[in-house]
């Protein structure tokens, strides 16, 4: 995977390392308000904000379950000429994000039904209404990456 | 594993309605919380015929508290209990439009003053939106407009069909109070396919917004229809259904809303119209993006019913000048 601080043309990144503990949400908010700059408008920043907070509440609720809670979640992020690009960190065991959100679609066809399982509803929505590339896999030495990519 | 905060939520109520004030971030540490205390209201005996959730501080919800709130929803439907939401800002409503649920919640303007008070920082929603004489006038013109339109309905609908194949009437999604979105209805001006070939017409505005003087795909009855503005008779439907106002901003497409910067967002407060500032002062020569939002903006600051008056009036007379529309 490619080293996005590296990547040609980048108008501003940042990393950021937490534990794994949800009350790092503020943090994790208040980190992403510098990324609210041209050329990322409103509606993908607040599109990327929710991307982000579910990604790293996925990696503690579910990858890092059964992990202490000193262990890291790297976020990153990068403002490029024609993308915004986020990624979430996380050293679970590798499962298939695809399929959790094709199969929530499935069964909740109508929104109010639901009160679970919101989190993969939202990644849907991002994916298919509002064209974000939403892409979960295992890395090297055990690491799996959360990748949310949007092309103005 | 969910950690508790301890978080308190601060409930005010007078005898039948209960007003919830939401923290800045309701997220998943703060969600459990959440639907004790939605669910303790609720159960209230006797059962409250209210409940305000109270959104002027939120900054931020996640998909744990999506999931309370329609949890929320479905517990107070089922009690015949009212679920309001206040104050809600406009990342919270792209939030749940996100979510599909934007329309399932009833999100109103704060209306009631509650003893004891809470001088907490909220939103004032624009006035105009309360105001039932603009409503009552928007009902009273929407009845006048639909009548008119009822009477050129059948030869411009004969004209539309000869001059080109297709439907009669044309609806597109645009953004309405708060962003929501409807569809807006007009007589159709354009060949069919006329979406598909927009990529192909140079846009010559400058900034968020589509528009072009020389369009080709404008039929020559479409021109007319536009030049006479008869294409925009069918909005009155848009009107008496409460989407629209007689007065307002200009409707925008949800992509232009989706390229706005923080600041456009204020464009929102009030419902679009089928005239307003940019319809009077200077209508089709307005090119740049800025100064259609700059109009809107005006507009809100300058908001009264003798304001509204005069802008339809000024719209009759402009309808009536050669060089109004293109």
């Amino acid at each position: 995977m490619n080293d996005l601080a590296a990547t040609e043309g980048v108008i501003h990144f940042d990393r950021l390392i937490v534990q794994t503990e949800l009350t790092a949400i503020s943090q994790i908010l208040a980190w992403f308000g510098t990324f609210q700059q041209s050329p990322v408008t409103q509606a993908i920043w607040l599109q990327g904000q929710i991307g982000l907070v579910e990604g790293f509440t996925n990696a503690v609720r579910h990858a890092h379950e059964e992990l202490p809670r000193q262990t890291p979640i790297k976020l990153e992020a990068g403002i490029y000429p024609n993308h915004l690009e986020i990624r979430v960190w996380d050293r679970g065991s590798p499962f298939d994000l695809d399929a959790l959100i094709d199969r929530v679609e499935q069964a909740y066809p109508n929104p109010i039904e639901h009160e679970a399982h919101w989190g993969a509803a939202l990644f849907k929505k991002l994916r298919d209404q509002h064209s974000w590339q939403i892409d979960y896999r295992c890395s090297r030495e055990g690491q799996n990456c959360l990748k949310l990519t949007k092309f103005y | 594993m969910i950690q508790q905060s301890s978080i308190e939520f601060s409930v005010i109520h007078t005898e039948e309605l209960y007003l919830l004030q939401l923290p800045a971030l309701l997220t998943v540490t703060e969600a459990v919380a959440f639907r004790t205390k939605c669910r303790e209201l609720i159960e209230t005996k006797p059962t409250p015929s209210k409940i305000i959730l109270d959104f002027a501080q939120t900054t931020f919800i996640d998909s744990s508290a999506i999931g309370a709130l329609v949890m929320c929803l479905k517990a107070a439907r089922s009690c015949q209990i009212e679920l309001v939401l206040w104050s809600v800002k406009p990342e919270i409503v792209a939030i749940l439009e996100l979510a599909g649920l934007d329309r399932q919640f009833t999100i109103e303007a704060e209306t009631l003053p509650l003893e004891p008070s809470s001088k907490s920082q909220i939103e004032a929603t624009h006035p105009s939106i309360q105001s039932r004489t603009k409503r009552a006038i928007d009902i009273a013109g929407a009845i006048v407009g639909l009548g008119i339109t009822a009477v050129v309905f059948v030869p411009i609908a004969i004209a539309i069909k000869l001059d080109s194949p297709g439907a009669i009437l044309f609806s597109q999604t645009r953004c309405g109070h708060l962003g929501r979105r409807f569809q807006v209805w007009k007589f159709r001006s354009m060949v069919s396919d006329a979406e598909q070939l927009k990529a192909q017409v140079e846009n010559q505005n400058e900034g968020a917004f589509f528009k072009n003087t020389h369009d080709p795909r404008i039929t020559r009855v479409g021109r007319f229809l536009r030049k006479t503005s008869l294409d925009e008779l069918p909005q009155f439907w848009n009107v008496l259904c409460g989407e629209m106002s007689l007065v307002g901003t200009r409707p925008p497409l949800p992509e232009e809303v989706d390229r706005y910067e923080i600041a456009n967002w204020q464009r929102l407060n009030v419902k679009p119209g089928i005239t307003g500032e940019w319809q009077v002062h200077g209508r089709s020569k307005i090119r740049n993006f800025e100064q259609v939002i700059q109009l809107d903006l005006r507009y809100q600051e300058r908001w009264n019913l003798k304001y509204d008056l005069e802008l339809i009036l000024k719209t009759i007379v402009v309808l009536f000048r050669k060089d109004s529309a293109f």
